[in-house]
């Protein structure tokens, strides 16, 4: 299968690295064919422009901008995002990717005249997210709702390619974490990319 | 009122601009307002690899930055206007928060306690536009851009900081006249603050 990895992270010694390199080597070893995408290593612009945000509806003029990603995107067979959660969402360099590449007539279809969005991306076969969470779980869960899976599991996922399994990986409270919870984690991830 | 409005659009035709034109107005003669526009300041979103390996170095992490945490320490009350893309802020504002609200700016660590020293904010509003119906948003899917202005951002702000969050639902199938409708109620909101 191929696998495009969308990583955000801008610091090339952290754990955020370790968890992209974990995904990818695990993705090798499982004979999946891999497209790794590095934001931070392509200085991707996050910001929607002004020409983005005046054609965003009229599609496929939509598309001219990022062309190369979204051609990334078709390609895939599944989709996988790598990013630290701050904020109890995505990096604003990943939260870019969502708000210039999803674009309507690529992630989704708008209906003329109102109606249900559809999804446009149903090739997809899995979507995956890999992350880190400085707050403890139970604050995350109980409290916040888990805010970031709801959106990528529930949002994105049902808006994008709907029967496509998610998978949801977040080691939290990183703030008091140890070598040892971490590497835990590690293995936690590199587990379930080798069987992805 | 020292307020400062934080905006975060692109296009000078929009709803947005106009909601935002609409928050100006019925401040300016009556409070000290400052506009933050985002784009129009070509704000970087991106926290670097420097910020983030100095992000809990309360000495170092405002390098870069210092003329947004001048602002938000010169604010009695903060305005957010924006529209809600993707399920959640726009990237340049979800870069400020990533940026902006760092340890020693925003949030003190000292050991497990975390102590808020924007105290000098006791007022927030958020205006703000989202494509789905409130129903989906909020039992669906999350209100992550709500949590993020009345639970977030609040807890930086001194105690009992009021918070209004204004918000249109559901531009996706939105009449021509509820856009005035909500400007309207934007602008009588403004007046009272």
């Amino acid at each position: 299968m191929r696998v495009h990895v969308v990583y955000g992270n801008p610091v090339p010694d952290s754990l955020g690295a370790t968890l992209h390199r974990t995904v990818l080597d695990g993705l090798a070893r499982a004979g999946h064919e891999i497209d790794d995408l590095d934001l931070y290593a392509e200085s991707f612009s996050p910001a929607l422009s002004e020409a983005e945000r005046r054609g965003y509806e009229s599609s496929p003029a939509n598309e001219a901008s990022v062309a190369p990603y979204i051609a990334r995107l078709r390609a895939a067979e599944a989709l996988v995002f790598c990013f630290p959660t701050w904020w109890y969402a995505p990096p604003a360099i990943v939260k870019g990717y969502l708000d210039r590449v999803l674009l309507p007539g690529v992630a989704f279809h708008l209906p003329q005249g109102g109606g249900d969005i559809r999804p446009g991306l149903t090739h997809l076969r899995k979507l995956g997210v890999v992350t880190t969470t400085g707050s403890p779980w139970w604050l995350v869960r109980l409290v916040m709702r888990e805010p970031n899976r709801a959106v990528f599991m529930r949002g994105l996922r049902r808006l994008m390619a709907p029967r496509a399994p998610g998978l949801y990986l977040s080691l939290y409270d990183t703030d008091r974490s140890t070598a040892a919870s971490r590497a835990r984690y590690v293995a936690r991830v590199a587990r379930a990319f080798t069987t992805f | 009122m020292r307020v400062l409005v934080i905006y975060a659009h692109p296009v000078e035709t929009s709803y947005a601009a106009s909601l935002h034109a609409t928050v100006l107005d019925a401040l300016r003669g009556r409070h000290k307002v400052r506009d933050l526009d985002l784009y129009a300041d070509d704000f970087d979103p991106r926290l670097t690899r420097t910020e983030r390996l100095d992000y809990h170095d309360t000495t170092a992490n405002q390098v870069g930055i210092e003329n947004y945490v001048e602002m938000l320490r010169w604010a009695e009350a903060v305005v957010f206007c924006f529209p809600v893309w993707c399920f959640g802020l726009p990237a340049i504002l979800k870069g400020f928060f990533d940026r902006v609200m760092a340890p020693g700016v925003a949030f003190d660590i000292d050991g497990a306690k975390v102590t808020p020293p924007l105290s000098n904010i006791g007022r927030v509003v958020a205006v703000t536009t989202y494509g789905r119906a409130r129903w989906v948003v909020r039992f669906s899917i999350g209100d992550l851009p709500r949590a993020h202005i009345i639970r977030y951002f609040r807890w930086f702000c001194g105690r009992g900081a009021r918070v209004s969050y204004l918000a249109h639902y559901h531009m996706n199938v939105s009449t021509d006249a509820s856009p005035a409708a909500f400007r309207t109620r934007v602008a009588a909101h403004m007046q009272r603050l």
